[in-house]
């Protein structure tokens, strides 16, 4: 591949960014605190931290093919559904092995994202939403017409799940589930930053700032967009097949509208195009919306719907966004000074 | 110990620190109850109704069995979530010490649960989910709404006893609308009937139109139609009798679709659609009385109860019951046995709970719907079977 | 072969149906035409119509004098609205109006929880227009033709006011290319502040006329939004003749489909928006 092309139609900024998050930086620190800390000072929240962890998996997944690739998409539990039956089918039918049935679960959402890529990312604005949106509408149907297969509304259940390397048995209290979730989702982490740090990562930048400009200096454009919606696919499928394995159970609603609109929600929360907004967002979403349904369940959509507007309004880029600003007025204050 | 090298000190304490929480809480005077259900979203109408029932039960006892405080912890599932119904039940165990867990509306959210009453052994009471099979998941678990089987089976009963001889099945086309379909079905042909088609409507549809046609078009005697309680219902129903299919004479039998609560929304529409259903507020009997009245008292005329209602009362009820059996003590096992066959007189009628299967055995009601000189529509009983067991248990023996 | 009758009827039903998804997605092409914002909120005027209706009509109005006042009601509604928070929804980035449109929707939703509590919501249907005509083999819906001549007749209304009138001429102007429009000293944002709340008039309309086939519920502006914006899609950004006919399209589609494949029934419309989509990205009538 050579090398320049790279470099084009991604502004300034932006390429330090991205030269910048190949080291690790004090983010990385501080989440791997946060979670370590979680196991041990929280024992009783970790069934919630698990679900925040797998939420930071889907939102990454989101992140690589929205914030990097520009991929409008209303769709993306197609992927996390996917993902989430092809591990819990797999998990029945033929070995109750953890990690392999993530891996099959991530092929599966992959090769359903090489084959719906080609079809829909022809599209753009709001063809391709709409497109991604009846895609997923047509796999939640078909998944609840094929009673036999996938257990319709009764939803997937009756397979076991192995213990993790056959040695730390899912228990009661959440502890390995949360482990092997942590586990995978820095996995998962390093995957994206390698993916969105590496050339390919920096053509699909390319991509998103001017399509035009990419296929006119030989980009091809779609084959690039269909390779990235795939990868993020596969993530969202481990993620999906992370629920399925730790709840023991897969239902229709991981296919359903609700969770692709609330999966961008957190990743517009939390800032797109920064991966790390994934994780600020699913914090605060999954966090707030636990908080919130044990305090007053009646009007928590008045919460999340004033919570989604003020950000909005106020933090356009999102709280990672604002942060990073917040940083940057800070540091440039200093180099005045 | 699970975890190998430096994780192993730490989960040892966490171990002994979860494990010191939890005898403590069987000795204390409190006892905790986990309740589960959608307290938001689209289904809080389930949430609500459980809420009036248990809060007005632990009124009429001053929340105290057995000499202990019975305190009730409210969680929201906020609809069908399985994976968030798992990590609250997970949590109410673990973190709150729970002792019993009462709740859930629907299928994947009471299976997703399972797990957590078979390991920690806590009884979890299901008050909705219609499916037969759940109640096999875990030996902890039991059930006081009803199955599907239990009322749709008797449904076809009826309708053949009533003079109908051919009938087309209408049912929402998901997991429990099949258990609808096979059942009235069972029911129906038991009694020497016959299906003339069998028409699965879309889940969300709103206009029933194309499939009212195709009713006409077969010209059945009856329709037995099973579908979601709320829009679909109300829906599906309002059109049924708006185009006049009610007064060709094809009688309609539904289960839980003209629940009382559900009457106003569908109107004087609803006069004469026939209904085998366990529940009515307006049926006669001491219990019932009370009930309706102490729930009127409280709430109004929004108290105005629906199965979701008694179903959260009973399942109390049992609590209740298994904590005076174990004295309060933490024994899931000895809990589950004392409410092994027994009988406590519900609002709806007597209600058992089946030794063997630990599902629920309760009177079915034929009705039809009626307008009141006051104009309150209301189901009029017709007719009683009573004591009816799942008959899909009967059919698929373990 | 089923008979002419059941054909009929179909059709009947279908383009009632497909007529009520156009009054609520009329207002929305012409918003999203203008200022190409994706107004996830439109469906949520839609519910504030049908339960503005249902207030008025359970404090003993009849429902023909309700509808009018329900729906000057929402056009104040989305004037309002419009004038305050959908100016913030201008100014951010694609995705912030998506999101920011999707959380007004949610307060939306929670204010009608809160008002009307989370049951089904049943407008009753004017004596005159209940029951079914029989005329040889064929029931028809009073009702349905009432829709259909209804929605007919706002259809050409809004044709004429598109086509003939000076509002008319600057609208399309203004979606043809709003910066011309405002280069040539047509006041675009005022346009759009009277286009914005006759839009939501129209949602309202179609909310309260179509109550019967959608039914009224604290999730209605979620649940028919992706109906809705199929429509707009399909039908291409910014035209009504594009939206009316793929509205009566889909209805009639989705009508014959759940008929004669009734195996696919839901799928039907799915795939088809998503074939037409992958041929004519652009919809059916988009110039732009």
């Amino acid at each position: 591949m050579r090398k320049p092309e790279n470099t084009i139609g991604t502004s300034v900024p932006e390429m330090r960014s991205a030269l910048r998050t190949h080291r690790f930086g004090w983010f990385e620190i501080v989440m791997l605190v946060v979670f370590v800390a979680v196991y041990y000072l929280l024992p009783g929240y970790l069934p919630l931290a698990t679900q925040v962890a797998i939420m930071i998996i889907f939102a990454i997944s989101l992140d690589l093919a929205l914030g990097y690739g520009g991929i409008e998409t209303l769709g993306h539990a197609v992927f996390y559904g996917i993902g989430g039956y092809a591990a819990g089918l797999y998990a029945l039918h033929v070995w109750q092995e953890p990690i392999s049935g993530l891996l099959v679960a991530a092929i599966a959402a992959g090769i359903f994202g090489i084959v719906s890529g080609v079809v829909v990312l022809r599209a753009k604005g709001l063809t391709l939403v709409m497109l991604t949106l009846a895609c997923a509408t047509m796999v939640h149907e078909f998944a609840n017409s094929m009673r036999a297969v996938t257990g319709g509304d009764d939803g997937l259940s009756g397979y076991r799940i192995d213990p993790v390397f056959g040695l730390f048995r899912f228990d009661l209290f959440g502890r390995t589930a949360y482990i092997y979730s942590v586990c995978i989702l820095v996995v998962v982490f390093l995957i994206a930053r390698v993916v969105a740090n590496s050339n390919f990562g920096l053509t699909a930048r390319g991509i998103r700032s001017n399509a035009q400009r990419m296929q006119l200096l030989g980009v091809p454009v779609l084959n690039r967009l269909v390779l990235l919606y795939a990868i993020s696919g596969a993530l969202a499928g481990i993620a999906g097949a992370l629920s399925a394995q730790v709840t023991k159970l897969v239902g229709l609603n991981t296919l359903a509208f609700t969770l692709s609109g609330n999966v961008l929600i957190v990743l517009i929360l939390g800032g797109i195009g920064r991966l790390y907004g994934a994780v600020i967002g699913s914090i605060v979403f999954v966090v707030l919306s636990d908080r919130a349904a044990a305090i007053d369940p009646f009007n928590w959509l008045f919460i999340l719907g004033g919570l989604i507007v003020l950000t909005v309004w106020l933090a356009p880029d999102g709280i990672a966004g604002r942060f990073s600003a917040l940083t940057q007025q800070l540091r440039g204050r200093e180099r005045k000074s | 110990m699970e975890f190998p090298g430096r994780f192993k000190h730490f989960v040892g304490m966490a171990c002994f620190a979860a494990g010191m929480a939890l005898s403590a809480e069987a000795m204390a005077d409190t006892i905790k109850v986990g309740i589960l259900g959608s307290f938001s979203g689209p289904y809080a109408s389930w949430g609500v109704q459980f809420r009036n029932a248990l809060d007005l039960y632990q009124e009429q006892h001053q929340s105290k069995a057995a000499g202990h405080d019975v305190e009730l912890i409210y969680r929201d599932v906020g609809g069908n979530e399985p994976a968030r119904a798992k990590q609250l039940a997970q949590e109410l165990v673990v973190r709150d010490g729970v002792q019993y867990i009462i709740g859930l509306e629907f299928t994947p959210t009471i299976l997703a649960v399972a797990d957590i009453a078979t390991e920690a052994e806590v009884p979890i009471i299901n008050l909705n989910s219609g499916t037969s099979s759940v109640t096999r998941a875990s030996e902890f678990l039991t059930r006081t709404g009803f199955t599907q089987w239990q009322v749709a089976a008797p449904a076809g009963e009826y309708a053949f006893d009533q003079g109908k001889k051919t009938a087309v099945i209408v049912s929402a086309d998901y997991a429990p609308g099949k258990d609808a379909l096979d059942s009235f079905r069972y029911g129906f042909e038991k009694k020497g009937g016959k299906i003339l088609e069998e028409i699965k409507v879309p889940l969300g549809t709103t206009d029933f139109s194309t499939y009212l046609l195709r009713i006409q078009e077969a010209k059945p005697d009856v329709a037995l139609v099973f579908m979601p309680v709320g829009p679909m219902s109300v829906g599906f129903l309002k059109a049924y009798v708006d185009r006049g299919l009610l007064k060709a004479g094809i009688d309609v039998y539904v289960g839980a679709e003209v629940q009382e609560t559900d009457l106003p929304a569908l109107g004087d529409a609803a006069v004469g659609i026939h209904s085998v259903f366990t529940y009515s507020p307006y049926q006669d009997n001491p219990e019932n009385t009370a009930f309706v009245e102490a729930l009127t008292k409280k709430y109004g005329a929004k108290g105005l109860p629906n199965l979701a209602t008694v179903a959260a009362y009973d399942g109390l009820a049992l609590v209740y019951h298994m904590i005076e059996a174990t004295k309060g003590k933490k024994d899931g096992t000895a809990a589950m046995d004392s409410i092994k066959g027994l009988t406590i007189q519900s609002p709806r009628g007597p209600v058992t709970i089946d030794a063997k299967t630990r599902d629920i055995i309760q009177n079915v009601y034929l009705r039809v719907v009626e307008k009141r000189a006051d104009g309150v529509l209301y189901n009029k009983t017709l007719a009683t079977q009573e004591a009816v067991k799942d008959p899909w248990k009967e059919l698929n023996p373990e | 072969m089923p008979s002419l009758s059941t054909l009929l009827s179909l059709f009947i039903d279908g383009a009632s149906y497909g007529m009520i998804l156009f009054l609520i997605a009329s207002g929305l092409t012409v918003t999203l035409g203008i200022m190409r914002i994706v107004n996830l909120s439109h469906c949520g005027f839609a519910m504030i119509g049908g339960y503005a209706a249902l207030a008025l009509v359970s404090m003993g109005l009849p429902l023909l004098a309700a509808l009018p006042i329900a729906v000057l009601f929402t056009m104040a509604v989305g004037f309002l609205l419009e004038q305050t928070i959908y100016r913030v929804v201008y100014r951010t980035h694609e995705f912030g109006q998506i999101l920011m449109t999707l959380g007004l929707t949610y307060l939306m939703v929670a204010t009608i929880n809160l008002l009307f509590g989370s049951l089904m919501q049943n407008i009753p249907v004017p004596e005159a227009l209940n029951g079914v005509w029989l005329a040889g083999g064929l029931t028809i819906s009073k009702y349905r033709i009432f829709l259909v001549a209804v929605s007919a007749g706002v259809a050409v209304l809004l044709w004429a006011t598109f086509e003939w009138t000076m509002f008319g001429a600057k609208l399309r102007a203004a979606i043809d290319n709003p910066r011309m429009a405002r280069a040539s000293g047509i006041d675009v944002g005022r346009l759009l502040s009277v286009a914005f709340a006759a839009g939501c008039g129209l949602a309202a309309l179609g909310g309260v006329l179509g109550a019967q086939m959608l039914p009224l519920e604290p999730f209605y502006a979620l649940k028919y939004l992706v109906l809705v914006l199929m429509v707009v899609t399909v039908g291409g950004l910014g035209s009504l003749k594009g939206s009316l006919v793929a509205a009566l399209a889909l209805g009639l589609i989705d009508t014959f489909g759940r008929y004669f494949v009734p195996e696919f029934g839901g799928f039907v419309i799915y795939v088809t928006v998503f074939a037409f989509l992958l041929v004519r990205p652009r919809g059916l009538f988009q110039n732009a």
